[in-house]
């Protein structure tokens, strides 16, 4: 071997019986260092990423990552750290798990937080089951549906399933709120949870929060916050003070830790204390200064990751937190929310905003869908155009609500300059829609492949 | 506090620059913007209560952390997290490679073709490795894994209620998140007594076990959780018995010298993948394996990237078969998972082409033959192997003293039957004198 490593031999695996052995080959097309590190180097320049260009991918908070969380990252104790190394042993890590969950519960208005899930999607589903065990306690076991707003996330529906629990979708109304007369016809003895992000996926505030926490509240369910669009309101507005008994938040988002190109990221979940002893075990405790883990009883609804959830993620989390403070957290929501005001109304113009009236939040959603009856040009057409400008595109095609949309989240961590090259890049396309189309329908033609056939993909799976 | 040039919050903007952007777009004040926010709701005291931190201050206060981990003396804790050789190479060309972590799912594909095709030569090495035809780009770590393999096999019957059965050797955090995945949905999970003698688990055993409807799943983990390895093989034609689907728990440098799980004839394999050369991190830089054979190919959970055609006729890759996904199919798809563990699986993939074949037996070799020098010098005075089955890596002693204090894994919480005894793991890392050390330690217990 190359060196790697201090390499010795053992006659137990020279020996290994036939049944035990390894038959078949193995061809795993190496590469010497030196070919492998240029493959990859040329590999990850051929994305774009927050640390290259304008990000404005809706719903995926795409802010900069500060570098500080990278450096921290880097320490030996946190790498090097064995996940079965007594408590005694690794109490700096135990402790930025403390006083991150501190922290989370403090910025959410929740009373225990549940730092395991790895992911937003993996936390919801932590949750629901946390709800499940709720309710299956305290003898209501009917309670099996899970009500979730037309344009919600997919992973809210998809969630519920998999804790076999019912999805019955509640409509928005013309603006771009939840329904509340449709939400009461859809209450009852069998509800168990609303699943709700506020602001909501059309980056709209549910100005109606008290009256639809009260008629949840009043049929016996619980309230879920989906925590991906907390960056909207962190240091102003707590989902635990608007009546949400539970919640996850996605540190990949407001959190500012990288995505990783899609993951690692981490979903921890909060809860009032009424739902706190179901949560996941162990848990972490604190006496007389010193960390360590304590089992949970059979109340929890057990384990959920197979270590203590993704560490290194949780870890830039504290640093971030420690980096904002107070005025920092509100300084993160006041700025998204103005940019993303700032660059509605500089779209609108160009392309209708459906539900766009009034002041958006951290994203709105723009429609293609004039244009497209107009021109033949489409929102995918749009954002493929935007990538050949070295820019990300918009989340196309989501929230369903909106015909060819197009949802804008330009974070709090971009300029006022870089907002106003988007802007101008979205007039150019606009006119391109009606003087060349063709280039649209063509686009991007300077990344490196061109329009990829992702039907031929799906039709004639090549996956290895 | 002083102005610096990140700005409070990472916001550029100053209060000037915020002011005027506000009076371009109508408003007053900067804050109007939160005019649709019932005011009751606004938060009284700032949450944190306390002021932000200079980088100089995080830096300092994340130095004096991580100095509080224990690292003077080698390790010998494994159980499903290896303390392997980090190559450097990897660190650099991935997980530090901005270009590669400060992006999102590669949505767009013209824009995403480094991570697609980082993915797609990960799914490569995971089908070589595992001998199975379809790999998925990841999942969050081995125990969810695990648990996503039985609900996909639960999906793919006819059955809408059964039994799982799994053997007691399999990790046991595994088998408790798996009850967790598995408690709201009509399958019971029936636990296998290891051999209290081999501590393997036996084919007959999974073949006697009874149940009240159909078996859905039989999983079994090799190496077990005990080290020890295991008759896949026999496990599966059970299973076969059974009409069940076999799940093989694997740990993926063990296959460059093990039967491959499709050479065993498991349907899903699964595995934590952190052993493929990712730092440690206390756990939390896991990768979810899982590979299937082509018949679960539509449903499999998570993301998937094919290769493909760009409209000029060149080879280009993107995310394919999405109609499994939730995004898509919303309550009806095949699982809940959106964001995955994409740089933990490039990474992953790289390590098995920088090592290959001969590099991954290399890391079984050496850790065995470290297990080897153990158990020569273990005297019996002091310790003994706790069961009669081969090892491959790890090792579980009986000891006449407790151990706690050395840095083995008691497994009496574990295995109440287990009082006495200690998971000892090696690694390719630890040297001749670590094995040496960790002796005499014992022998002073
Ligand atoms: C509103 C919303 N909810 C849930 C999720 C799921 O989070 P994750 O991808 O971390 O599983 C997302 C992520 O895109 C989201 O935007």
């Amino acid at each position: 071997m190359s060196g790697l490593f201090h390499c010795a031999s053992s006659p137990r695996v020279e020996r290994l019986s036939e049944g035990l052995a390894r038959r078949a080959p193995l061809d795993l097309s190496v590469l010497p260092e030196n070919d492998l590190v240029r493959h990859h180097v040329n590999l990850s320049r051929k994305n774009l990423c927050v640390d290259s260009s304008f990000y404005p991918l809706g719903s995926c908070t795409m802010k900069y990552s500060p570098k500080a969380g990278e450096a921290v990252a880097a320490e030996r104790g946190f790498s090097s750290a064995h996940p079965w190394q007594k408590p005694e042993e690794v109490q700096g890590v135990l402790h930025v798990l403390g006083e991150l969950s501190r922290d989370l519960a403090a910025l959410t208005g929740m009373d225990a937080m549940c730092l395991y899930p790895a992911a937003g999607a993996h936390g919801e589903l932590c949750a629901l089951k946390t709800a499940r065990q709720y309710f299956r306690l305290k003898n209501d076991p009917n309670r099996t549906e899970v009500l979730v707003p037309e344009n919600a996330h997919g992973t809210n529906p998809a969630s519920a399933a998999m804790a076999k629990l019912q999805v019955v979708v509640v409509r928005m109304n013309n603006r771009g709120r939840v329904d509340v007369e449709d939400l009461r016809k859809k209450l009852s003895a069998r509800t168990a949870v609303l699943m709700l992000t506020n602001p909501n996926t059309l980056g709209l505030f549910e100005t109606e929060i008290d009256t639809v926490a009260k008629l949840v509240h009043d049929a016996g369910g619980l309230l879920y916050y989906d925590g991906a669009n907390l960056n909207a309101i962190l240091g102003r507005v707590r989902p635990g003070d608007m009546g949400f008994d539970m919640i996850h938040v996605n540190l990949h988002k407001t959190f500012s830790i990288p995505h990783g190109g899609g993951g690692p990221g981490a979903g921890p979940i909060g809860v009032k204390a009424h739902l706190a002893p179901f949560l996941p075990g162990p848990f972490l405790v604190q006496e007389s200064n010193r960390w360590s883990w304590t089992e949970a009883d059979s109340r929890s609804i057990g384990r959920f990751h197979g270590a203590h959830g993704n560490f290194l993620n949780l870890l830039k989390a504290w640093v971030y937190l420690h980096l904002l403070g107070d005025e920092g957290a509100r300084r993160v929501s006041l700025a998204a929310v103005l940019n993303a005001n700032y660059l509605q109304e500089k779209i609108k113009p160009l392309l209708p905003v459906p539900y766009g009236a009034g002041r958006c939040m951290h994203e709105f959603v723009a429609s293609a869908l004039p244009l497209k009856d107009e021109t033949g040009v489409s929102a995918m057409d749009i954002a493929k155009r935007i990538l050949d400008e070295g820019m990300y595109a918009p989340t196309v095609y989501f929230p369903l609500l909106v015909k060819e949309a197009l949802m804008v989240e330009p974070t709090e961590t971009e300029r006022r300059e870089t907002l106003d090259r988007f802007v101008a890049l979205m007039r150019t396309i606009v006119e391109e829609a009606r003087t060349h189309p063709e280039r649209l329908h063509d686009a991007p033609v300077r990344t490196p492949v061109g329009r990829v056939d992702e039907v031929r993909a799906a039709r004639n799976p090549v996956l290895k | 506090m002083i102005p610096t040039s990140s700005g409070v919050g990472f916001v550029p903007h100053s209060d000037a620059q915020l002011d005027a952007m506000a009076r371009d777009i109508g408003l007053a004040r900067p804050e109007d913007v939160f005019s649709e926010i019932p005011k009751h709701l606004m938060a009284a005291q700032p949450p944190l209560g306390r002021a932000g931190l200079s980088q100089d201050d995080i830096l300092r206060l994340g130095m004096k952390a991580a100095a509080r981990t224990r690292h003077d003396r080698p390790i010998f804790l494994g159980g499903g997290f290896y303390d392997r050789f980090v190559p450097p190479a990897l660190v650099e060309a991935i997980l530090r490679r901005t270009d590669y972590y400060s992006a999102y799912t590669p949505y767009q594909p013209e824009a995403s073709q480094g991570l697609l095709q980082g993915l797609f030569e990960y799914q490569r090495g995971i089908c070589a490795l595992t001998g199975l035809d379809v790999s998925n780009a990841s999942l969050y770590d081995g125990a969810t894994a695990l648990a996503e393999a039985v609900l996909c096999l639960y999906g793919a019957s006819e059955h809408t209620r059964g039994a799982v059965l799994v053997s007691a050797a399999v990790h046991p955090h595994y088998r408790a998140v798996l009850r967790t995945y598995l408690s709201d949905i009509s399958l019971d999970l029936i636990e296998i007594p290891y051999c209290a003698e081999g501590g393997n688990t036996l084919p007959d055993a999974v073949r006697r076990a009874r149940s009240n409807g159909p078996v859905i799943a039989v999983v079994a983990q090799n190496p077990n959780f005990f080290g020890v390895m295991e008759d896949m093989r026999g496990i599966a034609s059970a299973a076969k018995d059974h009409e069940a689907g076999m799940v093989y728990v694997f740990e993926p440098t063990s296959l460059s010298v093990l039967a491959s799980p499709e050479e065993t004839g498991a349907d899903i394999a699964v595995a934590e993948g952190q052993s493929l050369g990712l730092p440690l991190y206390y756990g939390g830089l896991a990768l979810g394996v899982f590979a299937a054979r082509e018949k679960f190919l539509r449903r499999l959970p998570g993301r998937i990237v094919g290769k493909t055609l760009d409209n000029q006729g060149r080879e280009a890759y993107c995310l394919t078969l999405q109609t499994r996904e939730q995004h898509i199919r919303r309550e009806k798809a095949t699982s809940n998972i959106c964001t995955n563990h994409t740089l933990c699986a490039i990474y992953a993939g790289a390590y098995l082409r920088l090592l290959g074949a001969d590099g991954l037996r290399s890391v079984v070799e050496t850790s065995a033959a470290r297990m080897d020098q153990f158990l020569d010098g273990l005297l019996p005075d002091f310790a003994a192997p706790r069961f009669s089955s081969p090892s491959l890596f790890e090792v579980v002693i009986r000891s006449k003293r407790p151990l706690d204090h050395l840095p083995v894994l008691p497994l009496r919480s574990y295995y109440p039957d287990l009082q006495d005894a200690y998971l000892v793991s090696f690694t390719e890392r630890r040297t001749t004198a670590d094995v040496m050390g960790l002796l005499s330690e014992i022998s002073r217990a």
